[in-house]
Order: C-alpha cells, then structure tokens, then sequence
C-alpha cells in the first residue's frame, strides 16, 4: 500500500456514497472487515486509554487523564525521540539503499529480477523473532562474524558484537530494506526509461543521469517509501529487546514491557494512541504534501 | 556540421537480426530521413547513431572518429523522443538547460541560452511554465529546443510528428525544415510516413527488415527505385514482370513494350520489373501504337473532388490512373480501353 492510494478510498467515498448500487456492494465486505478488526479495536484501545488502573491489579472503566500525564516522564520521552530518531535513521538509510538497488535491478532482464524479487519476499516472510535470533548467532562470540574478523587478522580474540545500538541498526535494516525495495519497485520498473536515456544525450552519465532526473521525478514515490518504511520501522519491538540494552529500548518496547510485564494495560494503550496519532499523522501530511507537488 | 557513416553495422536481439549488414554514408548539413514500414528497424539504427544501444557489429563514425563504443553522454547528439522525454520535475526554461546545468555554468546563462532557443522555437513567453501548462505542440517544441542547447553534432528526432494532428503536423515540417536550414545542423528525422519523408528531406533512407533498400533524394527514391519494395512503399505503383531487351523495349506476356526502359537491371535475360506511376499513364479508347499501350479494363471509378482515381486493370495487374476532376471522361467502369504508356520507365532487378 503506498500513500498515494490511501487517497483513493476518500475520492471514491465523496462521489459514490450517496447510492447503494451493485458497484458498492462489493465495498461492503472489506467495510466490515475494516470495522471489525481494524476500527473497533483501535476504538476499544482509545478507550481503555482513558480507563483507570488499579494499583497491584488490572483496571476499570473510568475517565482518567493520568496515563497521558505519566508520559511527560522523561524516561518515556527520551524513548519516544529515540524510536523516532532510530527509525528515521533506518528509514533514511534503507530508501537509499533500495532506490539505486530497485533501479538497476529493474533495468537487468527479466530472469535476473524475477530470482531477485523473491528473494526478497522470502526475507519479508521471516518474522521478526527468526530474523533477530539469527542476528544473535551471527554477532554472538562463539559462532557470530568477529570469528571471520579474527580469521582474517583484524581482531585478536572474538567478541560478541551485541547488545549494542549497532546490532539493532544491522537488524531493523534486514528486516526494512526488502519492505523498501517492494515499496519502490512498482513506480520504478513503471519508470519512462527514456528520461535519463534524454538525459544521456544531453551529456549526463549514468550516475548523474540517476541523481539529476531519476532521483527527482520519483520524488513523491521517495518520499511516500520514506514514511512507509519509518512507520514499518516503528513497529518493530523485538529486535531492540533482543539486541540492544535497556538504555537502547524504544518506545515499542516499552509499550511491550507495560502491557505484558506491568499489566499496565491502560498506560500502553495511551502510549500507543500516542504512536498511531504521529503515525497518522505522518501518513496524512505527506500524502498533502505529495499531492500538492503533483498537482 | 557532422557527417555520419556506419559501417557493415549488424544490431541482434538474441537470435533476431534487427539489423542486417547496414552502411550509410550521410553527407553532413542536410536533411535526411529513415523510411519504413513498423518495425523494419528505424528506431534501433537510430539508437545506435545516438549511443543508447550499442551495435553488435560494425563502425560508427562521426566524420573521422569512431563512436562505435563512445557512450551516449559523450557524443554530444541532440535527440527529440518519441514521447518527447521532457523532465517532469523542471519547468519549461530548466528543461531546456538542463545540458548546461550539468556543466555547472552559472544561473544568467542558463537563463539566457533557454530565452535564445525560447525565441527560436517561437514560444517566447513560456519559459517559467510548468510541462502540465503546455500544449502538445508546445511540449513538442520545447523538447527540440532542449535537443538543440548543447548545439549537437547530429539533431536526431524520433517520429517527431506522428502525435500532431494533421496540419499541425505540417506547420511543424515546415518549421523544423526552416530550423534545419537556419542552423545547417545534420538532422535524421524518423518517420513511417513516406509523405512526410519526401517533403521534408534532402536523402531518404528507405529501410525494410532491417536492410537499407535504398539511399537517394526524394526524387530519385521516387523515380527509380532500386527494389519492389521501395517501388510500392513509396507512393503508388504497378510492376509489371517481363524482360528488358538492350534495345531499351520491354518485354511483357508476349508483347514487345516500346517504353523506353531506364535502370540498373540486367538485359535481354533475367526477368525484371518495369515500374509504372499513375501519372506516367493514361487512358484513351483507341491507341495509334500497339507497341505503347496495354489493353486493360475500367474496374473503378473513385471521384475525390481534387481529382478522379480510375482503376483499370489487365490480368492480374491493376493500374491506378489520375484523371481531372470535373469534366466527364466519357467512359464508365466495365469499358475496354488502351492505357498509354510513358516514353520512359524505369525497370529494376526482380
Ligand atoms: N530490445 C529489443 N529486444 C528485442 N527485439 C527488439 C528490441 N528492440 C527492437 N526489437 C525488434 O527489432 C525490430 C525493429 O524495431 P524498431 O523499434 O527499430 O522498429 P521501428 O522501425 O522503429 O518501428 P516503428 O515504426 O513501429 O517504431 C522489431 O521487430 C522489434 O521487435
Ligand atoms: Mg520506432
């Protein structure tokens, strides 16, 4: 899904909604869907919210500001800036990475890129719980990559590469580049080839011709992949708890570490109100922002 | 001013020879054109003259450096596309600078050179506009300005028409072939419209399957082309099988034609085609000369207003004639007439 889709359902809700016919009872199942599984619990975690906690037990329904109060806590603001800066930076790096990746895989014949593609959807597959056990042997001591280092003369002795902010970087980016690549893809195997061949015979490489026309017409497919990729990044809460300290927690974890550990369901409900609102946000201001550059 | 030559060129795709054995000699500072059906290999020999493919086998020069191997962004040829390729993220005067944006020049110049080729393409007052502010014509335009910043050895453009409506069309012909003369730049201009081709060019590059068929002025492509395809491919022609005898008859389902046969092909023996155009031949309802005439039968009789076509036809041969529009011609489709027979012909190899 990219952002510029997420306009579509509006669009069609303004011009249609009025009648009933055949064409929008098909829209009726995926309706209900959405209520069910989406809205409604988003509903019930906006209201447990507000709930009361009992102190040494669960909670009751009630209409208490406490739990948003008690995010002002700077433990729980330092997360906040830490997830946000940590999926920026993953974000940031992961879109780069893939657009000149998806570009030159998408300009190689088709038996190279179908291999590829695959290759990709069967790391997005893997759960986060596989991925990040794998990380744990690969930078582990006794059988991680530092045995290569040795091996190779760089290191004394093996070390064990985490925890360490480091391993949760490595991680979230295997986990976020092939979601990045998949974002990009269609927009860039779409993309009109003769623009950067213009841009050849006006004097312009390949890596300029990538940077100075590329680059720039896809600028609302870049930008959309970027909130994509941050709010995919967002959601990953496993890997910063098996690869990172406690100091390197992000807010995901601790919504994990309050709602299953404290059974303070009500401060985890608001802190992941908290989240979706700049999620959504985000969504919307660059689905704007994007459009007002198309149009 | 650049003279273009390629050399025994051959482009493969796989197994597919989209070009076979080409070689061209292209004077510099004219006009010329590539002629052909869909697919007969316009697009992929004029690729290889811009760099953007590379050609399997042979040489391409620019008068005496080979480019066989220079890449696109070295050979400095100026290329209107097909779909004009402008850059969607630039505005009109950006678009056409972009060449010397990548030469860092400074901001004025830029500006300046984008209002010079502004004024040359006669859209003075557009530079700042947005692609989505531009009419089709207009956009057409600008990607031949932007082709011709960099002042390129060769101007090479890719059915630059073919999206115009008809007299935009030909406003835009006489326009590029004024831009042509004023600037004396070499320009190829593909195009499967061979009315196009013959009023636009100084040489006419006719290309079927990927073969050059033949190399010449409109003119000459039109009166003496040099095989059965380009003799049907280009304007409208009836060949007649037989032999052309030394003594300049042609020889035809038994007759002796007193035609008067000029070309390349051989005499006396080998069978060869003698090209008849509709405005050499004409019908008349008893010929003096037996020698110089066919008897033939009236099949169809279109009148067009401008003129009268009339079909006749004698066996398996069909004639197209052009009459006057206006007067009657006193005869109607059924009639038996004579078709009279130019002076001259031209015959060629079968
Ligand atoms: N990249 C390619 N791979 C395989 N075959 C190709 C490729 N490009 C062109 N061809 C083939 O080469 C032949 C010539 O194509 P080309 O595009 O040069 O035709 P054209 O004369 O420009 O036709 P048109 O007037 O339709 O543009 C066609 O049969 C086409 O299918
Ligand atoms: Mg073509």
């Amino acid at each position: 899904m990219t952002v510029q889709s997420t306009s579509v359902p509006t669009a069609a809700k303004s011009s249609s909604f009025g009648r009933l016919d055949s064409k929008n009872l098909i829209l009726i199942p995926p309706g209900i869907m959405l209520l069910v599984f989406f809205l409604c619990p988003f509903l019930i975690m906006g209201a447990v919210s507000f709930y009361y906690r009992v102190p040494d037990g669960f909670y009751e329904p009630d209409f208490v500001l406490s739990n948003y109060a008690a995010f002002f806590d700077p433990v729980f603001l330092t997360a906040l800036v830490r997830s946000l800066t940590l999926c920026a930076v993953i974000s940031v790096v992961c879109v780069s990475l893939a657009m000149p990746f998806t570009y030159l895989v998408s300009r190689m014949r088709r038996v190279v890129q179908i291999p590829i593609v695959i290759l990709l959807l069967c790391i997005l597959t893997l759960s986060e719980v596989i991925l990040g056990f794998s990380w744990t042997i690969l930078l582990s001591r006794t059988a991680g990559v530092s045995n290569i280092l040795v091996w190779l003369g760089v290191l004394d002795r093996p070390v064990s590469l985490y925890p360490s902010s480091f391993a949760i970087m490595i991680a979230m980016l295997h986990f976020c580049f092939p979601f990045a690549v998949l974002t990009i893809y269609p927009p860039i195997s779409r993309f009109d080839r003769s623009l950067p061949e213009a841009a050849a015979t006006m004097g312009a490489g390949p890596v300029r011709a990538f940077f100075t026309v590329v680059v720039p017409a896809l600028r609302g497919t870049i930008i959309s992949a970027l909130v994509l990729v941050f709010v995919f990044a967002l959601g990953a809460y496993l890997f910063p708890q098996m690869l990172g300290r406690p100091a390197d927690w992000t807010l995901s974890v601790l919504i994990t570490d309050q709602a299953i550990y404290k059974s303070n369901i009500p401060f985890a409900a608001a802190m992941s109100v908290f989240l979706c609102l700049i999620c959504f946000s985000l969504i919307l201001g660059v689905g704007k922002l994007s459009k007002k550059s198309e149009g | 001013m650049t003279n273009l030559t390629l050399e025994n060129v051959w482009k493969r795709f796989g197994s597919f020879d989209a070009l076979k054995h080409v070689n061209l000699d292209l004077p510099s500072g004219k006009m010329i054109t590539f002629l052909g059906p869909s697919g007969s290999g316009k697009s992929t020999l004029f690729r290889l003259v811009a760099g953007l493919d590379s050609a399997s086998e042979g040489v391409v020069r620019f008068d005496d450096t080979d480019v066989t191997r220079m890449p696109a962004h070295q050979r400095n040829v100026g290329m209107v596309f097909q779909n004009y390729a402008l850059f969607p993220h630039l505005n009109v005067w950006e678009n056409i600078s972009y060449g010397l944006m990548l030469q860092r020049r400074p901001k004025a110049e830029r500006r300046a050179r984008a209002e010079e080729l502004l004024e040359l393409i006669k859209l003075p007052h557009i530079a700042d506009r947005t692609l989505n502010q531009l009419s089709g014509g207009q956009r057409q335009r600008v990607a031949i300005a932007r082709a011709l910043a960099m002042e390129p050895r060769l101007f090479l453009l890719d059915e630059p028409l073919s999206a115009l409506d008809a007299k935009l069309r030909e406003h835009m012909q006489n326009e590029l072939c004024d831009l042509q003369q004023t600037l004396g730049i070499t320009t190829i201009v593909v195009t499967h419209d061979q009315r196009e081709a013959m009023t636009m060019s100084d040489v006419v590059v006719v290309i079927d399957h990927g073969e050059i068929q033949q190399v010449g002025t409109p003119l000459e492509i039109y009166r003496k082309p040099s095989t059965p395809f380009v003799a049907d491919f280009v304007g409208t022609s009836t060949l007649l099988e037989g032999i052309a005898r030394q003594d300049g008859t042609f020889e035809f389902e038994g007759r002796r034609l007193n035609v008067g046969c000029i070309g390349e092909a051989e005499r006396d023996h080998t069978p060869s085609l003698l090209c008849l155009r509709p405005e050499q031949l004409a019908l008349r309802t008893q010929s003096d000369d037996p020698s110089h005439a066919i008897p033939v039968e009236v099949r169809l009789i279109r009148d067009l207003g401008s003129e009268i076509e009339v079909t006749a036809s004698f066996g398996k041969y069909e004639f197209l004639v052009k009459e006057p529009s206006g007067h009657s011609l006193g005869y109607s489709e059924g009639d038996r007439l004579d078709l009279l027979l130019p002076d001259h012909a031209h015959v060629m190899r079968a």
